[in-house]
């Protein structure tokens, strides 16, 4: 039989068997995909999304500006700005040299068969070009051509050449580094805390280590403020790491660190510092020197400084000359050490750390104590100093620093002679007990609690181990070590009614927004002594400075109130060693400023504190009132005796130069037959002393004539005005008034022997030759 | 044969559109057209969202460069520097103070007027003027 091609087409069963079997095999493919898919995106979605985030997306962190430090005026004390890290990839540097090499060589053959090149395009040969990289990159970035050098032929890829570069630098370096088309050597965002004051109350602000975090001072203590909270932007990024636009992508922004407003003044601050510098200069003051003045109502610090200072920008260098030159004079061996010890040593806040024997200054607290406990009558008792004390039961008297003794004194006399044996015996009526309350009270048993880190402790005799003597020596002020803020603080309650008051540097907090974080205002911690009992204390205190010029920080037209103190350093076992000190405070009626300065060590001519440490107080004052508001109101006794400015008298009619002179309280003395002034002595803008003389020059092609400068130093201000005036000069004094007889001269300032034109002012510096402390 | 003509009813075969090549090509052309929209759309935007990032970068660095011109200002003008400078360069002096004259302004003139004393019907009236004001606010 035939078989037809209908044989061997499928049956229709064999068609519908196939279909389910193609049907089932691609429902179990299928099924084998969704299971998978089901598996990848909903039972391992997390892990599987992660990976893809972390492929997809960047975290890129925002670094959060650290906040500035201003003064009271808003003047920038410290400021933070984007610096730059130069980095060089020494492998892809070798690279680049190589192929700019083949590139020179390929146009220096050009050259060399003759063919014209762009003048733009540099020909030189490569280890040329390589040299002169390598110095360029030495000189911008203040590095040797060695470190540079050494570091292009290292075997990485990341080698830092130097930090904190500054963007002009930096821009210059990259411009310069384009031109050869070298890509090795990049920059990266750094930044750099400015302290444009430099030395400036350096101990107070601190400074910032390499990690951006406060390191003493103020960035220590308001780091937390200051630095703020770094940021963050989660979004997708392309293959160079860019920013893409994504819907998803999410920013915390970052919270920029607060800023610090002080309660510091600037020009304050400069002049206590300078005054500081020249004091320790002079007195050759061995052990550093401290100052602070202080809002006495408020406790708030207008200046505080120690000196030798250091460079905020430089930290590490140490800024005091002869340290540094005793450091390089060191064997190796020492050096390191030794060096560790005196840079600690000058971040120190003298004012705030260290501890003292304050001396007489602390009679201010005995003369409050013994006020508010009515133990003494300042108008009526009367104190015998024979020189020493003795004290029942005790065989040694302690002596006054006046051997000869001060004699019969009311309390105020003793006070301003700073007799030991008075305080002895007012310290014995107060006794041990209420001694020690009030010691306590005066907060001078704690810290004072100001803003700033590091703050010290004093040392003293606990009440229950309190002896006789203890109490005695305390009185005077022998025996208690303090810090300079204590005492200041203490002061400052004894003089402002009565308030201890917290002192602080901060005024206030303000986020970058501009909004006010925290506020700092004045704190009372306690009343100590009653407001009549500080009204007597300043009157006192006013009188010292009244009655002993000389060794305080008088000025004519102002009221000052003071005290000076001289003390052994007897844990040195040093006896030659001292600490002079001085606390003033003006308004006296309304004290305002309460500044205490102190000199440890000083070595010179003198170690009191009322010849090393009292002047330079004055002329802190005699600036910083001004600058306060406060005006000077003379008596009509200090009115008549003002020094005088010289007037332009050049050209005007003698006749009325002579009424002008005479005016001022001046005289003249003309030389010549003119009517017409033509020449003068002193010239305009001088300043002599009431009742010098004018030279006045009538004839044109006058010979002016000379004289010889007397040596005057160490007379009595009489007796210096005497022999200037026989000598044809003119003086004005500076330093302590001329009016004291307890002045002598310490300095003139041209020297004995120099001829100079007749008339000419002399400026005599005077000084009190008393030592009373 | 004509029975089984009229058995077997064959429906008429559908005749086939023919379909306008030149609107498939139009069609594509409209779709190409959108997709390259999109596309230039999200380029546009990738552009101007990368300038935008740039000129931030770049005011950062300005304003950072404006603090350290600043800070550098500040540095250069300090006390110190201005008073070393007069002194060792002008060759000027500080102002002695005797040097300074204070004068003493006459103020203008003040008038005070004393408060006077009023009586409780005063005061009732003065109230409700107050209350009257604060209600039509």
């Amino acid at each position: 039989m035939n078989e037809t091609r209908k044989d061997y087409e499928p049956t229709a069963a064999m068609k519908k068997k196939a279909v389910i079997g193609a049907f089932g095999f691609c429902m179990a493919m299928a099924a084998a995909v969704i299971i998978k898919l089901a598996l990848l995106c909903i039972v391992n979605h997390d892990v599987y999304a992660e990976k893809a985030n972390n492929k997809h997306f960047s975290r890129i962190t925002i670094t959060a500006n650290r906040g500035s430090i201003y003064d009271r005026n808003g003047e920038p004390l410290a400021r933070s700005a984007t610096v730059y890290k130069v980095y060089i990839d020494p492998n892809q540097f070798q690279s680049d040299m190589e192929k700019i090499g083949e590139t020179m060589k390929a146009r220096q053959e050009a050259i060399d068969k003759g063919e014209k090149l762009d003048p733009n395009k540099i020909v030189m040969p490569i280890e040329q070009l390589k040299e002169e990289v390598i110095q360029t990159l030495a000189e911008k970035l203040n590095l040797t051509v060695e470190s540079v050098r050494e570091a292009a032929e290292k075997d990485t890829k990341y080698y830092v050449l130097q930090t904190q570069v500054e963007k002009n630098v930096a821009d210059d370096l990259m411009e310069y580094l384009n031109t050869y088309g070298l890509t090795s050597i990049k920059t990266e965002e750094d930044t750099k805390r400015y302290y444009p004051q430099n030395e400036l109350a350096a101990q107070v602000i601190g400074f910032t280590n390499s990690d951006g975090d406060g390191q003493y001072g103020l960035e220590a203590y308001y780091n937390k403020y200051l630095s703020g909270t770094n940021g963050r932007v989660i979004s997708a990024t392309d293959a160079k790491g860019n920013e893409m636009p994504y819907r998803y992508s999410t920013t915390f922004p970052a919270e920029d660190g607060s800023s610090l407003y002080l309660t510091l003044d600037m020009t304050l601050q400069y002049y206590l510092e300078k005054n500081l510098q020249d004091m320790c200069e002079k007195f050759d003051v061995q052990n550093r020197a401290c100052g602070i003045i202080m809002n006495a109502k408020t406790g708030a610090v207008y200046a505080m400084g120690t000196y030798p200072s250091f460079d905020l920008n430089e930290p590490s260098v140490i800024y005091d000359k002869a340290t540094s030159d005793y450091l390089q004079s060191l064997p190796q061996n020492e050096y390191k050490d030794a060096y560790i010890n005196a840079r600690e040593q000058q971040w120190k806040n003298k004012a705030i750390t260290e501890i003292y024997v304050p001396g007489s200054v602390f009679k201010i607290f005995t003369t409050a104590m013994a006020i508010e406990e009515q133990v003494v009558d300042v108008e009526k008792d009367r104190f015998v100093c024979s020189g020493a004390y003795t004290i029942p039961g005790v065989p040694d008297p302690i002596h006054c620093h006046k051997r000869t003794g001060h004699g019969d004194q009311s309390f105020s006399e003793a006070l301003t002679n700073s007799c030991n044996p008075a305080f002895i015996e007012v310290g014995l009526r107060v006794g041990i007990h209420k001694f020690s309350q009030y010691f306590s009270a005066f907060g001078l048993t704690e810290q004072t609690g100001i803003d700033l880190p590091g703050e010290g402790s004093s040392i003293y005799r606990p009440e229950e181990k309190m002896s006789t003597v203890d109490l005695a020596a305390s009185a005077f002020g022998q025996s208690n070590s303090l810090t300079p803020m204590e005492m200041i603080t203490g002061i400052a309650a004894a003089i402002n009614g009565g308030y201890l008051v917290e002192p602080h540097v901060v005024d206030k907090i303000v986020s970058s927004e501009g909004n006010v974080v925290k506020s700092f205002g004045t704190n009372v911690k306690r009343q100590v002594i009653s407001e009549e009992s500080s009204a007597q204390v300043r009157k006192l205190l006013q009188a010292v400075v009244d009655n002993n010029g000389g060794s305080n920080a008088y000025i004519k037209g102002y009221a000052v109130g003071g005290k000076s103190g001289t003390s052994q350093k007897l844990e040195t076992g040093d006896e030659d060693k001292y600490v002079a000190s001085y606390a003033c405070f003006a308004p006296a009626d309304d004290p305002e400023i309460v500044m205490l300065i102190m000199a440890d060590e000083p070595m010179g001519e003198s170690y009191y504190g009322s010849k090393v440490v009292a002047p330079y107080a004055r002329m802190i004052l005699e600036e910083a009132l001004p600058y306060l508001g406060y005006y000077p109101e003379y008596t009509d006794e200090e009115y008549a005796k003002l020094d005088v400015t010289i007037p332009l008298l050049l050209d005007s009619q003698l006749t009325s130069a002579e009424e002008t002179l005479t005016a001022l309280g001046l005289q003249y003395e003309v030389k010549g037959n003119g009517d017409t002034v033509v020449g003068q002595c002193p010239l305009t803008g001088y300043t002599v002393s009431s009742g010098g003389t004018v030279i006045l020059y009538t004839e044109q092609d006058y010979e002016p004539e000379f004289v010889t400068v007397p040596d005057v130093k160490d007379y009595t201000a009489s007796d210096a005005n005497q022999a200037l005036v026989n000598a044809g000069l003119n003086h004005v004094a500076v330093g302590a008034s001329a009016d004291r007889t307890d002045v002598l001269v310490q300095s003139q300032s041209i020297p004995a022997g120099e001829m100079v034109e007749v008339g000419t002012v002399i400026q005599l510096d005077y000084s009190t030759n008393s030592q009373g402390d | 044969m004509n029975d089984i003509d009229q058995k077997l009813e064959y429906p008429e075969p559908k005749t086939e559109k023919k379909v306008s090549v030149v609107k498939v090509i139009l069609g594509a052309l409209v779709c190409f057209a959108l997709l390259a929209a999109v596309i230039l759309s999200n380029v546009q935007q990738l552009q101007l969202t990368s300038e935008i990032t740039a000129k931030q970068k770049e005011y950062t660095d300005l304003q950072s460069e404006n603090v350290r011109m600043q800070t550098e200002l500040a540095g250069k003008t300090s006390n110190k520097n201005v008073q070393e400078y007069a002194e060792n360069v002008l060759g000027m002096h500080p102002l002695n103070p005797s040097q300074v004259e204070y004068i003493q302004i006459q103020t203008a003139d003040v008038v005070e007027i004393p408060e006077e004393e009023q009586n409780v019907f005063v005061k009732v009236k003065n109230a409700f003027d107050s209350f009257v004001a604060y209600m039509r606010g």
